[in-house]
């Protein structure tokens, strides 16, 4: 059996716009924040795992790192979408797992301009570009019609994830907007692909964030409050994957990959969803969470949006979603964004979360989705 | 200057008359999935045992948008107007995503008939026409 992997600390920068600092100085932030939260330097770092997904230049992980002076331990750096982090975390976790190390650095960074990602970013052939079939929530927006056609899920139900986002976002220092909005502000704001309006996407921006896993012998020495990462699972879509990057499918009945992802981690764990407190997930539009909540086993088939409109995904809720305010609220720096959830994972576990504290809050789950049908969960447990 | 397909092995040949061109692809003998455009291995279980297939020219419209901002250049972003998107849904299961074209941006609906148009669609870096697919409500 692998070697249990505990998260002695963990460090975030906000998600904003910071043209001001380079990728390597803000993996710093992030990096520093999580070593003061563990008591820990840079030397006590036995290997490190740094995800970006290719928009600062290949290999910025060793760069990110010798800010701290040169170093020889071994760092690689991760690329898996919008899944980057969980991958990154994943890699760590197997490191510790096989026991040659005791600490072990994760890191998430990215610097994006602003708008639509650049078409390669999402794998989309020159041609799609030319044909104009490379617009990231063109693919969403198809979807979260097909949920309202079929499940008579509402666009309101739909706008309410992006009212609750950003109302938690008020919550989080560390979000980029941290502004409630109105149900009507949402659907009145300017639709971008029929039935999405602007208001309902996560924007890409810049941040990072950092995670240190210990190992069993050494945690103790570092924190006197260890969250367990119980599993990390990291799974790519089967075919078809009618989404982002492709321009051709044929329906299969092959499971969608966030629900093969989960079902890995469900399984490692020993957890199954009835044991979450609360849940961090890929809001890259509203209608995302509800498809999402769903594919990760929390409510039925069809039953997402009633998970917002009765209330269930507040934090004052049965089933907490995305008290940090998601991506909608935070922004999404992709490489980022997955260790971005951990660490609000680890605040909730600890009790540490202030006015967005879960009630109780025991065992967490934290879901990424990306392109190329990149889908990592992880589940953490104190 | 010549035609040239948008992606090799994805239309049949000759490229002209238009009217004659089809999606092309393969069927896997062993699962049973279809595939455009060329392959080694089946995309859904590896085979090796692929056999040439031409697609339907006629489907269904299966989940659709419509684009109201500009997609991100070499888009050409002047000449952009909000057009109508859809994953089509063909006779023989395909499902590929295409622009819908003479059709209204309230007109489309979910299970419209819809069929195959191939025509130029933009300039190569050589000049030659490449050419392109779209789908039409049928009338």
């Amino acid at each position: 059996m692998s070697k249990e992997a505990i998260i002695a600390g963990a460090g975030i920068t906000k998600f904003g716009r910071f043209p001001e600092k380079t990728a390597e100085e803000l993996a710093k932030d992030a990096i520093e924040l999580a070593l003061a939260d563990a008591n820990m330097t840079f030397k006590d770092m036995q290997a490190m795992f740094l995800s970006n997904s290719g928009t600062i230049y290949p290999g910025i992980g060793p760069k990110a790192a010798f800010m701290f002076g040169r170093t020889t331990i071994p760092i690689v750096n991760v690329e898996a979408a919008c899944s980057g982090g969980g991958a990154c975390l994943r890699m760590a976790q197997m490191a510790i797992g096989q026991g040659e190390y005791d600490c072990v650095l994760a890191v998430g960074v990215e610097k994006q301009p602003r708008g639509f990602l650049a078409p390669a970013v999402s794998g989309y052939e020159p041609w799609q570009a030319m044909a104009g079939l490379d617009e990231n929530p063109m693919y969403w927006a198809m979807k979260a019609r097909r949920h309202m056609e079929i499940y008579g899920t509402t666009i309101e139900q739909i706008g309410m994830v992006s009212v609750k986002n950003h109302k938690n976002g008020v919550l989080n220092p560390n979000a980029m907007y941290q502004k409630a909005m109105t149900l009507e502000e949402v659907l009145n704001s300017r639709i971008v692909c029929d039935p999405l309006t602007l208001y309902m996407f996560c924007a890409p921006n810049d941040g990072a964030s950092a995670i240190i896993l210990c190992s069993k012998k050494v945690a103790k020495k570092y924190t006197s409050k260890p969250v367990f990462l119980a599993s990390c699972a990291h799974r790519l879509s089967p075919y078809p994957e009618l989404d982002v990057g492709n321009y051709f499918g044929y329906i299969t009945g092959n499971k969608e990959v966030t629900t093969l992802a989960a079902l890995d981690a469900y399984e490692k764990a020993g957890i199954g969803p009835e044991d979450l407190s609360f849940v961090e997930l890929q809001d890259t539009d509203a209608s995302a969470e509800i498809i999402f909540s769903e594919q990760l086993l929390l409510c039925k088939e069809g039953e997402g949006g009633r998970l917002v409109s009765e209330g269930i995904s507040e934090i004052d809720g049965k089933l907490p979603i995305n008290m940090d305010g998601g991506i909608i609220s935070k922004g999404e720096p992709v490489g980022a964004s997955a260790l971005g959830q951990v660490y609000e994972a680890v605040v909730q576990l600890r009790g540490q979360a202030g006015q967005r504290q879960v009630k109780n809050a025991k065992v967490g789950l934290c879901h990424v989705r990306g392109a190329l049908g990149h889908s990592c969960v992880t589940i953490l447990k104190v | 200057m010549a035609e040239v397909p948008f992606k090799e092995g994805a239309l049949t040949i000759p490229l002209v008359p238009f009217k004659d061109v089809r999606l092309l692809g393969v069927k896997c003998l062993s699962c049973g999935v279809i595939i455009l455009g060329k392959r080694d291995y089946c995309i859904n279980c590896a085979s090796k045992d692929l056999k040439q297939h031409i697609f339907t020219n006629r489907g269904k419209v299966y989940m659709h948008t419509i684009i109201r901002h500009a997609p991100p250049p070499p888009y050409p972003q002047e000449s952009f107007r909000p057009f109508p998107a859809a994953w089509i849904e063909l006779e023989d299961g395909l499902v590929i995503i295409s622009e819908l074209m003479d059709c209204g941006l309230d007109d489309v609906k979910t299970g419209m008939s819809v069929e195959l148009v191939i025509g130029p669609g933009w300039k190569d870096d050589k000049g030659n026409d490449v050419i392109m697919y779209k789908f039409k409500p049928i009338k």
